[in-house]
């Protein structure tokens, strides 16, 4: 079986034989994965996403060759194929977001959590499709259309739990090139890589897992801020830890306060997913994922810091406390 | 389910119901609304669903502070800068309001916060940056939708 | 206690630091924002705000404590431009296999939890006349609201945290 991942995340990985690398071939959530790196196409992507402001709809245009991608928005995203990420933001210039020298783990099995089925076909930017479902026990979680010739995932629907649409990346025109022109990477102006790390030290924390079926796949550091990134075979979850506090003014005005085990945090929207903030104990936790929100509130209750609810012997244990230091 | 609360001007009692149960009505007051309270099921209700609410209320347990809240709080009398003492002083918990409100004091309070180790700096997370961070982290389940939303402008209103 | 009859920082946050942090907790509904207010409540206490009458020197620090948190609230209000959307908070599931009658249990912190689905001035009300015991013209002194607006407010409090908990 071929690696998915790139030769030199892979010699950091020997010693890591991780169950992803023997899972079936022919699971469709891998192959749409390996499409995206093996063809080449041009096109236009529509991002649709939803938040307590209404619906959202942006554009963008997509250039892939030889597994350099390139995604031109607001931002211009590269996509190197060593997996260098750059980021060219309006101003101008390059950030070099993550290196050559960012390893990750192979992600687990989706099927371990999620169950696929195919349930019918579509025709999306013209293309002919199939549909597979994709349900985390009996909740729909994805709608994907697979492009019936290269595997490509044509359109993306995440739904609520309620079986509503949140957010759709789809394309609105595809074309598949003779002659794919490759991007050239850019110089990075301003080099700000994540590196990989392999442990973080107090009072920081990294489980290998978190609740619902996470593991962690990768761990990086950037300018004081551990990154540790999750996946449940189906999404991915970052968790972000730096010191300090989180003055309740300054956070980001959009957020809608949240409840985690009785401690104040705040859940924001962005076009590809969620974001929870809150700190404890001196450190600020920003969680970062394209998964639902309560996967986010029940893989947060995992971390150390995250106040847990009380059993019930506990919470007894102290009312009995107070009751004697009356 | 009780249905939201009478307003009390339609002949029903209304708020006067929590006056009864308060105690906060006046005798012939709460000699009429016992009498009404007698024939109409519907306030009866009303005082049933309040009462219970105000029994849960009053039957809440009082909180602990967390450890050591007392010992901050103590150490932090600004009354120390008038006698001082070698120990380490403990901070309060340092975040930036609290500051703001301790600089309109009285300067040998500020000179007391002066000796308190320096507290967690305040940290604004850069959340569109963080966003951009785990988008292009990892491999992602299909780098295409990944990649796509760090394209769109985000804004988390700063 | 103090010449001016005022207690000192001392003495409120040896003997009644506990007290007040409850009744902070129950304003705020979070840790955090409680030992904020508590030593906001203090400060004030310092800087001698407020008319201690001996006597009540609880229902007088539920009172500091009242003003500052409606306070810190309408400064809040003032700087928060957008208006938070106005949901149901979420609240995190129990962890699988989370003993049953441990909810059973639970119900004070049902009740904290709906307590702070209500609108700062309704769970300032209920609070002091509840958890704290004040007298209705105590708290329209406080609150400086008429007495039949106390008395409405803490009646609809009461009935809408009641419906929450339906």
């Amino acid at each position: 079986m071929k690696p998915l991942v790139a030769g030199t995340a892979l010699t950091l990985l020997t010693a890591a034989w991780s169950p992803a690398m023997a899972q079936s071939a022919d699971d469709p959530l891998v192959q749409a994965r390996r499409a995206a790196r093996d063809h080449s196409f041009t096109g236009q992507v529509e991002v649709l996403w939803r938040d307590a402001a209404g619906d959202h709809v942006a554009t963008v245009d997509v250039r892939s060759a030889n597994g350099s991608l390139v995604v031109s928005g607001t931002n211009t995203v590269m996509d190197a194929r060593d997996r260098a990420r750059f980021l060219r933001r309006r101003e101008g210039g390059w950030d070099l977001l993550w290196s050559a020298t960012s390893s990750s783990a192979a992600n687990p099995p989706s099927s371990s959590k999620y169950r696929t089925v195919e349930t019918g076909a579509a025709t999306v930017a013209a293309r002919p499709a199939r549909v597979l479902e994709v349900r985390e026990g009996t909740v729909l979680r994805q709608r994907l259309a697979l492009d019936t010739l290269t595997n490509l995932v044509l359109r993306r629907e995440h739904l609520g739990a309620r079986g509503e649409v949140q957010r759709v990346v789809s394309f609105t025109a595809l074309k598949i090139p003779d002659e794919p022109s490759v991007p050239a990477p850019p110089t990075a102006s301003e080099d700000r890589a994540g590196r990989a790390i392999t442990a973080v030290a107090p009072p920081f924390s990294a489980p290998p897992t978190l609740r619902e079926g996470y593991e962690r796949v990768g761990l990086y550091e950037e300018g004081g801020i551990v990154q540790a990134l999750y996946n449940d075979g189906l999404y991915d979850l970052s968790v972000f830890q730096q010191r300090g506090r989180l003055n309740r003014g300054d956070v980001p005005a959009s957020g809608q306060p949240v409840s985690l085990g009785g401690r104040r945090a705040w859940a924001y929207n962005w076009p590809g997913g969620h974001v929870l903030l809150w700190h404890a104990a001196g450190t600020v936790y920003a969680m970062v994922s394209d998964a639902p929100m309560e996967h986010l509130l029940l893989a947060a209750d995992s971390l150390p810091a995250a106040g847990r609810s009380l059993s019930l012997g506990e919470r007894l244990r102290r009312i009995c406390r107070s009751l004697v230091t009356l | 389910m009780t249905g939201p609360p009478s307003s009390g001007m339609d002949g029903h009692l209304g708020d006067r119901l929590s006056g009864l149960l308060d105690g906060e009505l006046g005798g012939a007051q709460a000699d009429e609304a016992r009498r009404h309270l007698a024939v109409c099921p519907s306030c009866a209700r009303e005082l049933q669903a309040v009462g219970e609410a105000r029994s849960w209320l009053r039957h809440l347990p009082p909180v602990d502070p967390p450890a050591g809240f007392r010992e901050r709080l103590l150490a932090a009398d600004p009354t120390l800068a008038e006698r001082p003492r070698g120990a380490a002083v403990v901070p309060l918990k340092g975040r930036r309001a609290a500051v703001a409100t301790v600089a309109g004091l009285a300067a040998a309070a500020a000179a007391v916060l002066g000796l308190f180790p320096a507290p967690d700096p305040p940290a604004e997370p850069e959340v569109t940056r963080l966003v951009e961070a785990h988008a292009t982290a990892g491999q992602g389940t299909d780098p295409l939708s990944r990649l796509v939303p760090v394209g769109v402008p985000v804004s988390f209103g700063r | 206690m103090t010449g001016s009859g005022v207690p000192t920082w001392e003495e409120v946050a040896r003997n009644h630091g506990r007290f007040l942090y409850s009744v902070a907790y129950r304003l705020t509904g979070n840790d955090d924002d409680a030992q904020d207010l508590v030593q906001e409540v203090l400060l004030r206490v310092r800087r001698g705000l407020g008319t201690y009458q001996p006597g009540n020197l609880e229902g007088w620090l539920s009172r500091i404590a009242t003003n500052a948190f409606l306070d810190e609230v309408r400064r809040r209000r003032r700087r928060v431009v957008e208006v938070l959307p106005d949901e149901p908070e979420r609240v995190i599931p129990p962890a699988p296999g989370a003993d049953v009658t441990a909810e059973a249990e639970a119900l004070p912190e049902d009740v904290h939890r709906a307590l702070q689905r209500l609108t700062p001035d309704y769970r300032a009300a209920v609070v002091l006349c509840d958890v704290v015991g004040l007298s209705y013209e105590e708290i329209s002194a406080t609150l400086k609201i008429p007495i039949g607006t106390v008395r409405s407010r803490i009646h609809r409090g009461r009935a809408l945290l009641r419906e929450a908990l339906t």
